[in-house]
């Protein structure tokens, strides 16, 4: 409740600031001169091509890969001269899900994301009692507090990550591929889930995705990297361009018209541009 | 899930934290005054008080509290090192032996030998320092191979670690190969490892760096917890993951090169006790952390106690019974808490 006060009262001050980040691995960029600035409690999806340096982007933004070149700013304070807890209460983390077992029930996982808000030798007090639970309620997960993280589906899995990225109650909320690899029941719930999030606490979300539907139906701005690169800026309508989508994916699409008042849908259906590259699955620095 | 096994939670009925952690430090209490009483001969329990013979008085005094005190300390500072090697890496197989933590402060240690020479700053001495330099060697050199490209897999790690290990391990006996005899004999007694100490010169020699590795274990718990998240997530979640990872190091090596250094490269207790001891407490490092300190500390006495009395007058090398002992006891712990 409190975030979104703030966020009424700030108005579109910017929360979230990039300023010419730009990443090298082995000589090779994987992000150069990438750029933004986003108001509070909007939604940003980033969207590219694998490999694209999308992952690379949030991970800098979080400051878990070190720049370099480049500033990011949050609430105008550059990022990097926080400490990490002061870090964690501004930004939170939604993982692409590794695979690996996480040896904690749900209530013990999510309480763990109170580490920025707990001193040394501090029990979780009232105040970190109550973020915890309000997240198990927001996510759904309140029923399944007890169980062992290992015993959950994946779609089970993924709202109890969100539930603690949330406990963490951080003013911006970073996301990648929230949705992936979820059948269709969990991906509108995490969709309802994040637009409660924007709803109910005003946070600010930046959402990599792979998936033009999803950005358009959740962001307020996109951001479309290739190669490092911002290829693309603008509103979810502007995307929705055959020729600006080509342009991003290197790819034909087709646009299929919906109901009144509501966007067309995107399909992708055309030859690609040159002969496709083999499919690489978008992790560590490569994506 | 994969890693569910090992990280304690498929069993699901843990013993309760407090009830657990109470019961082990009366049974570590009860180790430390009767340990003492355990062994090739009986001692009347009169040698508490001063009575039994010069020989009895002795033996319990000078010997065996030592030894009983010696051994729970190495035993609780390598079952608190392979912890947090556990958690630092996300591998069940992560150890100071598998790391090449304990071959390097096990060459570290030779070294000194061999050069014969004979420094060491008040409160550090000459061979703890050398085997402080090895292992801290050895760790640089694991995490250097894997670091340089980024990610870090735990394969990689363990990989480079038993890489390192052997290699540490041959520099070694090359070292004593080329020892004076008298060197020679001492590197090669050592190397067995054992805890013959007399007196109370090596407890001194190993509780200050015991003491303040467990010191820095038993306060990192939260952040242990977090890394076994993965270093990702530690970092968002706002864990200086270097700065902790950096300190976890130094304080791990200065533990085992502080055990090493005295008893010798001790084998299994580092990898079992806190595996053991994640099966029945589960994985919150906030309780693994004294329960390791506790169970490390108690089986190491149990096994050198039983040493000393399975073939009296003579001593089997404790590595050993903890092997002997540990082995079946793990295996059976992790087919009936774990496999279902």
């Amino acid at each position: 409740m409190e975030a979104a006060q703030r966020s009424a009262a700030s108005g579109a001050e910017p929360i979230l600031e990039a300023r010419g980040l730009g990443v090298e691995a082995e000589g090779r960029p994987i992000l150069a001169g990438v750029a933004f600035s986003l108001p509070v409690g909007e939604a940003l999806a980033i969207l590219g091509p694998n490999g694209a340096g999308k992952s690379t982007l949030l991970r800098c933004l979080l400051q878990i890969q070190p720049l370099g070149s480049g500033e990011v700013l949050v609430e105008g304070r550059p990022l990097a001269g926080l400490r990490p807890r002061e870090r964690a209460r501004l930004l939170a983390y939604l993982p692409q899900l590794d695979g690996r077992g996480v040896p904690f029930t749900v209530r013990e996982f999510v309480a763990m994301s109170r580490y920025a808000y707990v001193e040394l030798f501090g029990g979780l007090g009232l105040e970190d009692r109550r973020a915890v639970d309000r997240a198990l309620e927001m996510t759904g997960m309140a029923p399944f507090s007890e169980r062992p993280m290992s015993t959950l589906s994946g779609g089970e899995r993924q709202q109890a990550h969100m539930a603690a990225a949330l406990a963490q109650e951080a003013r911006v909320l970073l996301l990648d591929e929230p949705t992936a690899f979820l059948d269709y029941g969990h991906r509108a719930r995490i969709h309802e889930i994040l637009s409660a999030v924007r709803g109910e606490l005003g946070t600010t979300l930046v959402l990599v995705t792979h998936d033009v539907n999803e950005a358009v139906a959740v962001a307020d701005r996109v951001l479309a990297l290739r190669a490092g690169r911002v290829v693309f800026a603008g509103s979810p309508g502007d995307l929705l361009e055959p020729e600006v989508l080509r342009s991003i994916y290197g790819v034909g699409f087709s646009l299929v018209p919906r109901g009144p008042g509501e966007p067309p849908l995107v399909t992708s259906g055309g030859r690609p541009d040159r002969p496709e590259e083999p499919a690489r699955e978008p992790s560590g620095a490569a994506s | 899930m994969r890693g569910g096994v090992w990280m304690g939670v498929s069993g699901g009925r843990r013993i309760p934290a407090g009830w657990g952690l109470a019961g082990l430090s009366i049974l570590a209490l009860a180790t430390l005054a009767l340990g003492p009483f355990v062994g090739g001969t009986s001692l009347p329990l009169g040698v508490l008080s001063g009575g039994g013979t010069e020989a009895e008085q002795m033996i319990f005094w000078k010997l065996r509290v030592p030894q009983v005190l010696v051994a729970f300390l190495a035993g609780s500072g390598l079952a608190l090192s392979g912890m947090t090697f556990q958690a630092i890496f996300r591998n069940p197989l992560a150890t100071p032996f598998t790391l090449g933590v304990a071959s390097g402060a096990a060459l570290g240690a030779a070294i000194y030998v061999y050069s014969g020479v004979d420094l060491g700053i008040p409160g550090l001495p000459g061979i703890t320092l050398f085997a402080f330099a090895g292992a801290l060697g050895a760790v640089s050199l694991v995490v250097g191979l894997t670091a340089s490209r980024r990610g870090l897999s735990t394969a990689g790690v363990l990989l480079a670690g038993v890489a390192v290990s052997f290699f540490c391990s041959s520099l070694l006996m090359f070292v004593q190969y080329i020892s004076k005899m008298g060197h020679s004999i001492k590197i090669l007694h050592w190397m067995m490892g054992g805890l013959n100490v007399f007196g109370y010169e090596p407890v001194f020699q190993v509780l200050p760096f015991v003491m303040a590795g467990a010191g820095v274990i038993l306060l990192l718990g939260a952040e242990l917890n977090l890394l076994l998240l993965g270093d990702d997530l530690a970092a968002s979640r706002g864990v200086a993951v270097r700065r902790v990872k950096l300190g976890l190091f130094a304080v791990t090596s200065l533990a085992v090169a502080g055990v090493v250094a005295v008893c010798g490269p001790i084998g299994f207790v580092g990898m079992m006790v806190p595996h053991v001891a994640r099966l029945l407490f589960g994985a919150d490092h906030r309780v693994l952390g004294p329960a390791c300190l506790l169970s490390g500390g108690v089986f190491l006495v149990l096994c050198d106690r039983l040493a000393r009395s399975v073939v009296p007058p003579a001593e089997v090398p404790v590595g050993v019974i903890t092997a002997l002992l540990g082995g079946p006891f793990f295996l059976w712990l992790l087919l009936r808490r774990g496999l279902h």
